[in-house]
């Protein structure tokens, strides 16, 4: 059972050295989680607690200080294309167009022109930009580039795809229409989500499993589970509702107790 | 034809204040200055008598020599130093282990004024053309350097961390993103390097050198022909406006994304 979670956090901490012993930053103390294959996990947080470093240490731009992060079963030792990455500043390649940056990881997949076309054509029908493949990303939308990003991850069709507060900002209208594109990509796609955020609704609108962390720093203090259907009903559902009332509830003390440390 | 000609008015009202200056040159040269000094004529040449003697070194042939020699030397001086300053650059800015090993000795040279190695240059080669090709690889390929290696240790690190996750080697790393996202800063290199080269020409062409713009400059010393002089020293900004204007196109060219403007455009 154990090893058949997708990701596994077992007792991770994570010390940031500053200049002195004293100016140490820890970022993470003692998390254990694990992600399930094919869920969207998300994680939400008062911000400073941790939840990009959660990110980089499963992408494997960092190693944790104690403890080990698995993925099926290894610890993971390096970036790889099997955990791909989106940005909430979106890092397209602003020298390359839109389709070639989609076709970006299939160029490092060693892929055949033809092939590259073929994938790059479906993505950009998914994402509805067919249009725009010859544009540069300087002139597209904030919207547009992160459905750009998104499409370029797709395109390495990874197991994981980690998601770094990716819509965090753009317009209220944009992110709604962003979230649900997700989860019908999702929904087809079937792909593990590992999704940042600070928005409690968007936590909700997406996840299936809410990892809720402290702040810094990071302890799990709360691990919700939302087992209802895609879409859904922010307004009407009561138990909805009442998962949102935990979570503030929580966040809210967390942003108490981090005024009181650094009041006193 | 119409819309050049606009064009070219257009482009000309850049220049309202230039051709005033001019105006004024010509005229404090020809009726003020030699009221209360009687070598005006040596120490200030008027605008038009620049202009004649500029048109009589035109005609029999003489300027189209000193620049065809200068440029010469500019071009394979600095196209080395592009090579070796680009590549120089990169290793650099990539590994780690030659950042520390080489900058010391990056450092201990570059403030080393590029005159300053005339005499040993003098020494090593004679006087000969690669000894001024010598000398302005030594003045450009620092700026090219250090500005190729500003370029690659800039590089945002979300850039490389988003290829990485999509599963791109080192190899691949460096050829499609360090390299297009250094390429402004390397551009910038090449223009601050073409325009420190022509600095250089002029004093090594003084030392050593049969022909060249800096040659002009000296002809016209030892001869008292002032007119020579500004000659020369006109003949070489512009140069060095058209090799700019070259590069900016160029780079426009190559970094479509990042427009660069030039200053007399628009």
């Amino acid at each position: 059972m154990k090893n058949k979670s997708k990701i596994i956090f077992n007792d991770i901490s994570k010390i940031f050295n500053g200049i002195n012993r004293n100016s140490d930053v820890i970022a993470l103390k003692n998390l254990s989680f694990s992600v399930e294959a094919n869920e969207i996990f998300v994680i939400i947080g008062p911000s400073g607690c941790g939840k990009t470093t959660i990110l980089n240490l499963i992408a494997g731009f960092i190693k944790p200080t104690g403890g080990a992060v698995l993925f099926d079963g290894e610890p993971i030792t390096k970036p790889g294309k099997e955990r791909t990455i989106i940005f909430q500043e979106y890092a397209l390649f602003p020298w390359y167009s839109v389709r070639n940056n989609i076709e970006f990881g299939l160029i490092s997949k060693k892929l055949p022109f033809k092939e590259r076309r073929l994938i790059s054509n479906e993505l950009l029908q998914l994402i509805k930009m067919e249009k725009f493949a010859d544009l540069f990303p300087y002139q597209l939308s904030g919207g547009m580039k992160q459905r750009v990003a998104l499409a370029r991850a797709l395109a390495v069709e990874p197991d994981v795809l980690l998601m770094d507060e990716p819509f965090g900002s753009l317009d209220a209208q944009t992110r709604g229409f962003l979230q649900l594109s997700l989860l019908n990509i999702w929904k087809a796609r079937k792909a593990t989500i590992i999704f940042v955020t600070h928005s409690i609704d968007e936590a909700i609108i997406l996840g299936q499993k809410i990892l809720v962390l402290s702040s810094q720093p990071g302890e799990q203090r709360d691990c919700v589970e939302i087992n209802k259907p895609f879409p859904r009903d922010l307004v009407r559902d009561q138990g909805l509702l009442d998962v949102k009332q935990r979570i503030s509830k929580i966040l809210d003390e967390e942003l108490n107790n981090y005024l009181k440390k650094t009041l006193d | 034809m119409k819309r050049f000609l606009l064009k070219f008015f257009y482009g000309l009202r850049n220049f309202d204040f230039f051709i005033f200056l001019l105006i004024c040159w010509e005229i404090f040269a020809r009726f003020i200055y030699p009221q209360f000094e009687s070598r005006a004529a040596i120490f200030l040449p008027t605008f038009l008598n620049v202009l004649k003697e500029f048109w009589q070194l035109l005609a029999n042939g003489i300027l189209w020599q000193h620049i065809l020699a200068s440029c010469k030397r500019i071009l394979v001086g600095f196209s080395l130093a592009s090579l070796c300053g680009i590549t120089l650059g990169f290793i650099l800015g990539y590994s780690q282990r030659a950042y520390e090993q080489l900058q010391g000795i990056c450092q201990i040279f570059r403030p080393v004024p590029p005159v300053a190695w005339i005499p040993i240059s003098l020494l090593w080669f004679g006087i000969t053309e690669a000894q001024q090709c010598f000398i302005i690889f030594i003045g450009v390929i620092f700026p090219i350097l250090f500005n190729t290696l500003d370029g690659v240790h800039s590089v945002s690190s979300q850039y490389k961390h988003a290829a990485q996750s999509l599963g791109a080697n080192k190899a691949l790393l460096l050829r499609k993103v360090i390299l297009p996202a250094a390429l402004p800063k390397i551009m910038f290199g090449l223009r601050s390097g073409i325009g420190y080269a022509w600095f250089i020409i002029v004093a090594a062409e003084f030392v050593s050198a049969p022909r060249g713009l800096g040659c002009l400059i000296l002809e016209g010393r030892n001869a008292i022909i002032t007119e020579r002089i500004f000659v020369g020293m006109i003949v070489i900004g512009t140069i060095n406006l058209l090799f700019d204007y070259a590069l900016t196109k160029l780079e426009n060219l190559i970094v479509p994304w990042q427009k660069v403007s030039l200053f007399y455009e628009e």
